[in-house]
């Protein structure tokens, strides 16, 4: 078969489909040269020379048009000279034209090189697969980015694995640790918990049972499960239960710890057999994951209530007893010392009758032997109030200069009988009016003035009294009593103010005395806030000293009058040959009311004696009496109630008799009920003469 | 589709909002692609549901997002990842759009397992042109907006784009009237 039409190609149709094709001819000059290439090189055109364009790098070694033709099958590889791009093609001999002709296009493997070449996709022939490659190659690029970009990214998650791994094994070991240590914590609190010597319960925010221990179960008599979840009320007597909602309420809004010792008083749990126990609690809170919760200590203190309730009774008991001893006390003083001031009282007025030498000797002893048995008794009682812890200090204004001067008085005569001299110096600053209780400074004084005088044979007996200190209304004042006796040794120095010591046997055999002086003024000194002590050098002599402060009176104490004055303004009632102003001695005891009847008819009295308050009362609504002398202690109408009567009776009458109260003692208890029933002095047992006379002389003296 | 096309649907919100937004998007659409790879196929569902969910994170329609993403591909994405082959596209407007339609014939030979959309050009003329748009894939004719919108500005050119045909319109294939 013959095809009518060969297909004929012109050159501009091979361009198209060949746009990088060129001719040359056997002188390898260039004959025709498709579009593609003659834009890529413009040099390479029609007439140009085949190498001075091109350099045949493949097939190697072609010098001329021979050689090329006989290798014109090969793929041929042609740098085009002057640019960087190679051409990819085969040469085909034209025999009509007699030259050669190669096909083929730029062999890029870079897509940026068409760019360079300033080339577009339709510079190349559609068949071209030259950009399919590129396209492939892009392609590649693309997954080499994509590929690089994960590697990037997946470095990068490694390295964040690894520093994640490394943290979370960090974390791990850190939590690993912490939950045994939690372990451990919750291992500890567990046998705490069930070890503690209280029963615990915890509680929620909402007031439930969370946990117990097995003390709180026994405690109370219940089961775990009967407990755990259920209101901690149940645990409290129904009357309460109310009120500690309110409270446990107001806890969780402002939780507080509060320790065991500030538990409220009488609380009570209840058990499960609906009996009641006395309990102490603490409480204690923490905010935990679930909220608020408390924990509560619970103290069954029935023991320690019956231990309160059985010290209490062994205490009312204890005050029972002293206060019966108190009273034992009270009336053996009364018992004893009311006979021996009869034995005493008697034999003064015994002596001032007519006696003989030898006569009036032996009554000297029998009032002197009196004497001392009361000293004795009296030391005896003061030991068994200080023991019994019932000596009490009485607290009143009083005149310093007037007790010492008193105190002086009462010493002279004794240093006097010893032919000691006796002196008396108190320091011009020292306060006069202090207030404290003179009777007890009094007591001291003359015990150490009485030791001093005791024991000194010869030469001084010396009383000084100083100001130490001054300030804030209060005076420290210091008394000394100085001797030049015996002597004491250090040894006993240490123990001379101990109960019942003596320097020594021998001492005790030739001096006498009970040995409770000293310890009774120290007693006496510590109860007044001061200290007692003692300097002294065996054969030299001895200085007993005592410091004490006073608080200033707070009121003047009125002058007692001078003897001198009073005879002046007052003359006795004898000296004036007066009417005798007529006293009313009411007493119970004969013996004490036939001395004071005696005194007081040696003093220039008219006295008249009744036996009881209600002869008393009697006596006082028939007669006027300048004066009544009233005993305290007496049958039927004590001294008290009497001096109330007349009191009353004088409302109404007017007028106002002095009542002076006859006391056994001088305990403040006493004076102050003399004072409450309206009595206007007292004298206290047994009657001092002397004393006797100015207190009667003081209120008979005052015009009505 | 194509792994670059939603990469450039990543890149595009990355680099128009912030790397957050697209987890948001992308955890929406519950896809859980820690990469896409450009060469690799993946099912054309995820392309919509990162379209949808795009759409939603961001107060679009999936029509806006669908034609913004166009324009950042032409704009971006093809000139990043295609470089001198894209620029080689076409000189001139009329060029790139002349030779669309070897381009994604190519594209099928290279890589058989895409199924790329069918381009046809009818009528040029100096200033004009129709370019028909077959794809397999329906309800993406914006994209294919955004695509000439971008083309416009690569080419620094006024581009008029009339959809004169439309396939939502029941024809078989999307046909524009391209004039410039």
């Amino acid at each position: 078969m013959v095809f009518p039409h060969k297909v004929g190609i012109s050159p501009d149709q091979l361009s198209t489909v060949f746009p990088f094709h060129f001719c040359f001819d056997p002188t390898l000059t260039l004959s025709q040269v498709g579009h593609s290439l003659a834009l890529l090189c413009p040099g390479i055109a029609e007439g140009a020379s085949f190498f001075e364009n091109f350099k045949i790098e493949r097939p190697a070694y072609l010098v001329d048009f021979e050689s090329i033709l006989k290798q014109s099958h090969q793929l041929f590889i042609l740098q085009v000279k002057h640019l960087d791009v190679k051409l990819r093609g085969q040469m085909k001999y034209v025999p009509e034209a007699g030259s050669l002709l190669f096909l083929g296009s730029p062999w890029l493997t870079d897509p940026a090189q068409i760019g360079e070449l300033g080339l577009t996709i339709s510079d190349f022939a559609t068949h071209d697969n030259s950009i399919d490659l590129l396209q492939v190659l892009q392609a590649q690029n693309i997954a080499l980015a994509d590929t690089q970009k994960l590697a990037k990214r997946l470095t990068l998650q490694q390295a964040e694995l690894k520093k994640i791994n490394t943290a979370m094994k960090d974390e791990m070991a850190v939590r690993k640790e912490a939950e045994e240590k939690l372990l451990e914590g919750e291992n500890i609190f567990q046998i705490l918990f069930e070890s503690a010597s209280d029963g615990i319960v915890i509680v929620s925010a909402q007031g439930t049972i969370e946990m117990v221990n097995d003390h709180l179960l026994s405690l109370f008599g219940y089961s775990r499960i009967e407990v755990l979840g259920q209101p901690v009320e149940m645990l409290i007597p129904s009357r309460f239960a109310e009120q500690h909602v309110q409270y446990r309420k107001g806890f969780v809004k402002h939780p507080q710890n509060r320790p065991m010792s500030l538990s409220k008083p009488d609380l009570f749990a209840l058990r499960k057999n609906g009996s009641e126990f006395p309990i102490e609690t603490s409480l204690s809170y923490v905010h935990s994951q679930k909220g608020l919760v408390v924990m509560v200590f619970i103290m069954d203190i029935t023991e320690k209530k019956q231990a309160e309730k059985d010290l209490a009774e062994a205490r009312d008991q204890a005050i029972e007893a002293s206060h019966l001893k108190s009273e034992f006390l009270a009336a053996m003083s009364h018992e004893i010392r009311t006979p021996m001031n009869g034995v005493i009282g008697i034999t003064d007025l015994l002596m001032e009758t007519a006696l003989d030498e030898e006569q009036r000797k032996l009554l000297k002893m029998v009032k002197d032997s009196g004497a001392s048995l009361l000293y004795i008794i009296n030391d005896i009682l003061d030991t068994s109030k200080i023991e019994a812890g019932m000596l009490q200090l009485e607290n009143i204004d009083f005149d310093l200069s007037s007790e010492i001067e008193g105190v002086s008085d009462l010493m002279t005569i004794r240093t006097k009988e010893k032919q000691l001299v006796l002196i008396t110096q108190i320091q011009s600053d020292v306060p006069r009016h202090l207030y404290g209780d003179p009777g007890r400074l009094r007591q001291i004084l003359i015990n150490l003035l009485g030791n001093a005088i005791k024991f000194t044979l010869k030469g001084t007996v010396e009383l000084q009294i100083e100001l130490k200190a001054l300030e804030d209304q209060k005076a420290t004042i210091f008394f000394s009593v100085k001797d030049t006796g015996i002597g004491i040794s250090a040894r006993v120095q240490s123990e001379l103010f101990q109960p019942y010591r003596q320097a020594d046997q021998s001492t005790a055999r030739k001096f006498g005395g009970t040995g409770l002086g000293l310890a009774i003024c120290r007693k006496l000194v510590e109860l007044m806030g001061g200290r007692i002590g003692v300097d002294s050098q065996e054969g030299i002599g001895s200085r007993f000293w005592f410091i004490v402060p006073f608080d200033l009176a707070t009121n003047e104490i009125p002058q007692p009058l001078q003897q001198e004055d009073k005879k002046e303004l007052y003359p006795s009632c004898k000296e004036a040959g007066n009417t005798l102003p007529k006293i009313l001695l009411a007493e119970d005891n004969n013996v004490n009311a036939l001395i004071a009847m005696k005194m007081l008819e040696r003093l220039g009295y008219d006295a008249e004696r009744v036996t009881n308050g209600r002869e008393a009362l009697d006596a006082f609504n028939r007669n006027s009496y300048r004066l009544i002398l009233m005993d305290c202690q007496m049958p039927e109408m004590d001294g008290y109630e009497t001096t109330s009567e007349i009191r009353a009776i004088e409302q109404k009458t007017g007028g106002h008799v002095p009542i002076v109260a006859i006391t056994a003692s001088a305990l403040s208890s006493d004076l102050e009920r003399c004072w409450s029933v309206g009595m206007d002095d007292h004298i206290s047992k047994p009657i001092d003469k002397q004393l006797l006379a100015s207190i009667i002389e003081r209120w008979v003296s005052q015009p009505f | 589709m194509y792994g670059m096309v939603n990469k450039a649907v990543e890149e595009m919100v990355i680099s128009q909002f912030d790397d957050e937004t697209w987890e948001k998007i992308k955890a929406k659409a519950a896809i859980d692609v820690e990469i896409f790879i450009s060469n690799e196929t993946y099912p054309d569902e995820i392309t919509y549901k990162l379209v949808v969910s795009a759409a939603e994170i961001l107060g679009l329609t999936p029509d806006q997002v669908l034609e913004a993403f166009g324009i950042h591909w032409v704009c971006h994405t093809a000139p990043e990842g295609y470089g001198e082959l894209f620029t080689a596209g076409g000189k001139t407007l009329s060029d790139f759009l002349v030779n669309l339609p070897s381009f994604h014939s190519r594209i099928k030979l290279i890589f058989p397992k895409l199924d790329p959309p069918i381009f046809i050009i009818t009528e040029p003329a100096d200033n004009s042109l129709s370019l028909h748009y077959y794809s397999p894939r329906p309800g993406l004719t914006s994209f294919v907006i955004g695509l000439l919108k971008g083309l416009g500005i690569y080419y620094k050119t006024q581009l008029d784009i009339v959809l004169v045909n439309s396939s939502e319109a029941g024809s078989d294939h999307d046909e524009f009237l391209l004039t410039w």
